[in-house]
């Protein structure tokens, strides 16, 4: 089989439509294709979900509340002054458009006890304390202890998700049936167990929830890790001579740290839920602080004569917990909506 | 298959006695022995202890109490009912939780199922974000507001319903607990069911019976149904938690005679006795969900049924 | 005749001896990856291994590598023994001598870093005494060296087109100055005018910095272009090797003749005639395991069992020695 030709072709053709090229520049490849960071996309891809947005501002505002409110009112929140009992809320200004009058069935609680001119804004409770600040730390504390115990479950989750997916192996399996006994243990009994093995207190609370949590976030991490893994940036690294340690901190944990927050995010209205849930039976944060879910507690029992004392703190519980849902799935749709199904 | 439902079954158990084994290292340790509080002489506390058995060493009081377990004696209460059988209490109780219970998951399943259909067909429509909208909230609001919010409207303001659950008009004074406990599996069923079917109804297999003549009707019901409902087998051993959890907290409020105010009552009595062993029915009943689940899926996926396991 | 192994005029930088890479996908089965593969590449030269895929030839590089344990066979580097148990020192012998780019230009990438650090991460491991300014200005030079300007250091990955990146690949593998580079299918996901340039570049680095490649493609115009040396794979045997010239020129075995038909002619009455030859392995029942190497001459051999060689000696009487 021949390959050069043993002929030559001539064309003829019109020098005119030709330039010789100029070999002293550079060819260049397309200049880059865009601008924008990852980060300013997912901000804006965040910033269209009009729900996010709302619940993200929300949290803010309940936030500032539960910062600045206590210093909005002379009550303390733990004051008890029993004279002033169940008193409905009253705030100055709104009375006049006949709510937050302080009038519970047209009557006035507060002309009956003779404080014409002092103010509740959220009302008292059976023990005269202030409700408005006793909100206000009640919100704190679930904040605190939810954000906690996410903090909590998102160390102990990642590394345990990290050493396990990146390691593989028997060290992967070993700790892969530890994982799946662990979580075949229903939350609820971790919890009561918790409960009565320790008093209750805001330690063993954060630690029940962290129990709970830690097992969800430490299989998603695994996935990710073994995802990434197959990467072949991660050989590339290998092939350098990297070794394991900064293979996993400097290749892999920051390509799967915005799913981590993701996961995180979503689990904060699970663990102020699971706090409420341990306050409302009595086994969350003890007298005289006060949680959401404590404040619900109490209310309840006199919920059919004073409505206020249930509704004011279910109002700032379920507020809050639609926002981070809202926030937390805007989160997730901005930064890969691959996770719908997780 | 057949060894995917061995090994599923072995871990089972293994995490079962696990847990009993926890469960019986806690109760060691726990104070509050059943004689405490009597004043009795060292010679009637040692008679006492033989009785009892607690005077043997510890492995073997634990394979006694794994026997126990597995003939359904629990032992006594302590405090709650003082020597009463805590199988004859938990037995007497039972069926009222199961009642209120299953009452709720049919709930949640129909109008879950609804609403996420109608979220899905329509999904174009205002109705897909009204559902959505629905959905998050049944989520975010705990069911005891739910319990205490039906409690106070169609109980006490409008006087529909009992307030309190009573055993003699076990129906109608059931329905308020089992709406309230039904939120938040409708709130997971329609979200899961609608997100399934949206992708379902996209598919090319879709447009095909579409394209061969069916009404829209039949396609949404006989085809896409099907294929969506599979996934749902996923999220029911989550409900099953969560119908634990808002079981304690609804029977509490309703005064509902069955297991979950019971283990509210024993945890802030301190009755370990009781505690322990409801914790265990609970695990069980996690446990049992789950390897269902798990032989469900070996049945469904056909990758498992062959091969006969997954990865 | 069988091929000689042991030392040539000069050593080779790479030396290759009866490289087998099998792996096991269950119980029962054993993919046969690479069999049995034997080849040299002389310092500052560029091997071109050509091959369908599946035929092995990622497979070999890896292995070389040490990102695959080699299930048999030695490999040398600069009469260094590489194959055989590993470890740290083996480790940091090999990745500073041997680097590789790599095939998808996105995914070999860290998504999540900025160029200049992908480029440097050599230096991070080799040379790690360097100041910020000092590790700035050899990344700013290699980032010239392969036609990439300083603004692009602070960008990432996503923002740069396939032949960009491609380059920051090439950047990345080169600054630690490693004396081989394995190129696996580097341009085979790049524009044909692409990988035009990207090819220009690498003859114009070895020349520059007297890098040896062991360049794995699939296009055999390319490798011809590129290579000294060019070995043809076929379902993981070495079915012949030789210089390009020899290749080209007097292709024996059929499957490089049928590799070669492929190629278009750019002369157009030439292109016209060309006719598509084809080989089918199965339908002939051929065999390699049976067949051993012949030597035919200079550096060409091939891979034959003693029938075929018969065959094809008398149908080209010139290659008999």
């Amino acid at each position: 089989m021949e390959y050069e030709s043993s002929q030559t072709i001539y064309y003829d053709f019109n020098k005119e439509a030709f330039l010789i090229a100029d070999k002293t520049k550079k060819v260049r490849d397309e200049k880059k294709i865009n601008d924008t960071s990852v980060f300013r996309e997912f901000v804006s891809k965040f910033t269209a979900n009009k729900g996010a947005l709302i619940g993200f501002f929300a949290i803010i505002l309940i936030c500032i509340f539960a910062l600045f409110a206590p210093f909005l009112t002379p009550y303390q929140y733990d004051q008890i002054q029993a004279a002033n009992q169940n008193l409905s809320p009253r705030i100055p200004g709104v009375e006049s458009l006949g709510i937050f009058n302080g009038k519970i069935m047209g009557i006035s609680q507060y002309e009956k006890t003779n404080l014409k001119n002092t103010y509740y804004f959220f009302g008292t409770d059976t023990l005269g304390r202030d409700l408005f600040a006793r909100t206000a730390m009640g919100t704190r504390i679930s904040l605190f202890v939810a954000a906690v115990a996410v903090m909590i479950d998102m160390f102990i989750g990642v590394t345990f998700g990290l050493v396990s997916g990146f390691f593989g192996g028997v060290m992967d399996l070993f700790m892969q049936r530890i994982i799946e006994i662990l979580s075949g243990i229903p939350s609820i009994v971790v919890v009561t167990l918790l409960m009565i093995v320790f008093k209750p207190g805001l330690v063993t609370i954060i630690l029940a929830l962290v129990f709970t949590n830690w097992i969800g976030m430490s299989k998603l991490v695994r996935a990710l890790v073994l995802k990434q893994k197959e990467q072949e940036y991660i050989l590339a690294a290998k092939t350098l001579g990297a070794s394991d340690f900064s293979l996993i901190f400097k290749e892999i944990l920051p390509n799967i740290f915005g799913s981590v927050i993701v996961m995180t995010m979503m689990s904060i209205p699970g663990a102020i839920f699971m706090e409420s849930f341990l306050s409302f039976l009595g086994l969350g944060i003890p007298e005289p602080m006060a949680s959401l879910g404590t404040l619900v507690s109490t209310g309840y029992k006199k919920m059919m004569i004073y409505p206020y004392m249930i509704a004011i703190p279910v109002t700032v519980f379920v507020i809050l917990m639609l926002s981070f849902n809202l926030v937390a799935d805007g989160l997730r749709d901005a930064l890969d909506p691959k996770m719908k199904n997780v | 298959m057949i060894r995917y439902v061995v090994k599923r079954t072995i871990i089972s158990v293994v995490t079962l006695l696990t847990i009993i084994f926890i469960l019986f290292l806690i109760l060691q340790f726990m104070p509050g022995s059943p004689f405490n509080d009597e004043k009795l002489s060292v010679e009637q506390i040692r008679i006492l202890n033989e009785k009892y058995g607690l005077d043997k060493p510890v492995y073997i009081r634990f394979v006694d109490y794994v026997v126990n377990i597995c003939k359904g004696d629990f032992g006594d209460s302590y405090v709650i009912q003082k020597n009463m059988s805590i199988s004859q209490m938990l037995l007497s109780r039972f069926p009222v939780t199961i009642q209120i219970g299953l009452q709720a998951i049919l709930i949640g399943i129909f109008f879950g199922l609804f609403l996420g259909i109608l979220a899905a067909v329509w999904h174009d429509t205002f109705l897909d974000p009204l559902t959505s909208l629905l959905s998050m909230l049944g989520a975010s609001i705990p069911s005891y507001v739910f319990g205490l919010g039906l409690m106070y409207l169609f109980g006490y303001k409008w006087k529909l319903f009992p307030i309190l659950y009573s055993s003699t008009e076990q129906f109608s004074s059931g329905i308020l607990p089992s709406i309230a406990l039904s939120m938040l599996p409708i709130a997971n069923i329609a979200r899961f069911s609608r997100s399934e079917m949206v992708e379902v109804l996209q598919a090319d297999f879709i447009i095909l019976a579409q394209a061969k003549g069916l009404s829209k009707h039949k396609v949404i019901l006989k085809h896409a149904l099907r294929n969506a409902l599979i996934p749902i087998i996923t999220i029911i051993a989550p409900m099953i938690v969560g119908l634990m959890l808002g079981s304690t907290v609804i029977e509490s409020i309703y005064s509902i005679p069955g297991i979950g105010n019971l283990f509210v009552t024993a945890i802030q009595v301190n009755d370990y006795n009781v505690v322990i062993s409801i914790a265990f029915i609970y695990s069980f009943i996690y446990i049992g969900a789950m390897l269902i689940v798990d032989i469900l899926y070996g049945v469904i996926d056909p990758r498992i049924r062959v091969a006969g396991g997954t990865n | 005749m069988e091929k000689e192994n042991t030392a040539q005029d000069e050593m080779p930088l790479l030396n290759v001896i009866h490289l087998k890479q099998y792996f096991k996908v269950d119980k029962k089965n054993i993919i046969k990856a690479v069999n049995g593969i034997t080849f040299q590449i002389k310092e500052g030269e560029t091997y071109g291994l050509v091959g369908e895929s599946g035929s092995g030839k990622t497979t070999i590089g890896r292995s070389i590598i040490r990102i695959y344990e080699p299930s048999d066979g030695t490999v040398y580097l600069e009469g260094k023994k590489i194959s055989g148990k590993m470890d740290e020192e083996k480790r940091r012998f090999i990745s500073k001598r041997i680097q590789m780019i790599f095939q998808d230009p996105m995914a070999s990438l860290n998504p999540r870093k900025k160029v200049i650090d992908i480029i440097a991460q050599g230096l991070d491991i080799h040379e790690k005494g360097l100041s910020k300014e000092e590790r700035q200005k050899k990344v700013y030079r290699i980032m010239e060296l392969v036609g990439l300007s300083k603004e692009h250091a602070n960008r990432y990955p996503h923002e740069f087109s396939g032949g960009q990146r491609q380059r920051i690949g090439i950047a990345r593998a080169i600054i630690i100055n490693p004396k081989l580079i394995i190129a696996d299918e580097a341009i085979s996901s790049l524009d044909v005018s692409i990988q035009a340039q990207i090819v220009n570049l690498m003859k114009n680095l070895q020349k520059e910095l007297g890098t040896t490649y062991l360049f794995i493609a699939h296009d055999l115009a390319i490798v011809k272009y590129i290579s000294n040396h060019i070995g043809v794979l076929h379902l993981g045997y070495l079915v012949e090797s030789g210089t390009t010239e020899e290749i080209f020129r007097n292709p024996v075995h059929p499957y490089t003749k049928s590799l070669l038909s492929a190629i278009p002619h750019p002369n157009p009455k030439i292109e016209k005639t060309r006719k598509l030859l084809d080989y089918d392995f199965e339908a002939n029942q051929e065999t390699y395991e049976k067949a051993r190497e012949y030597h035919l001459e200079g550096e060409h051999y091939v891979l034959a069992t003693e029938e075929q060689f018969n065959r094809w000696s008398d149908e080209h009487p010139a290659f008999i020695y």
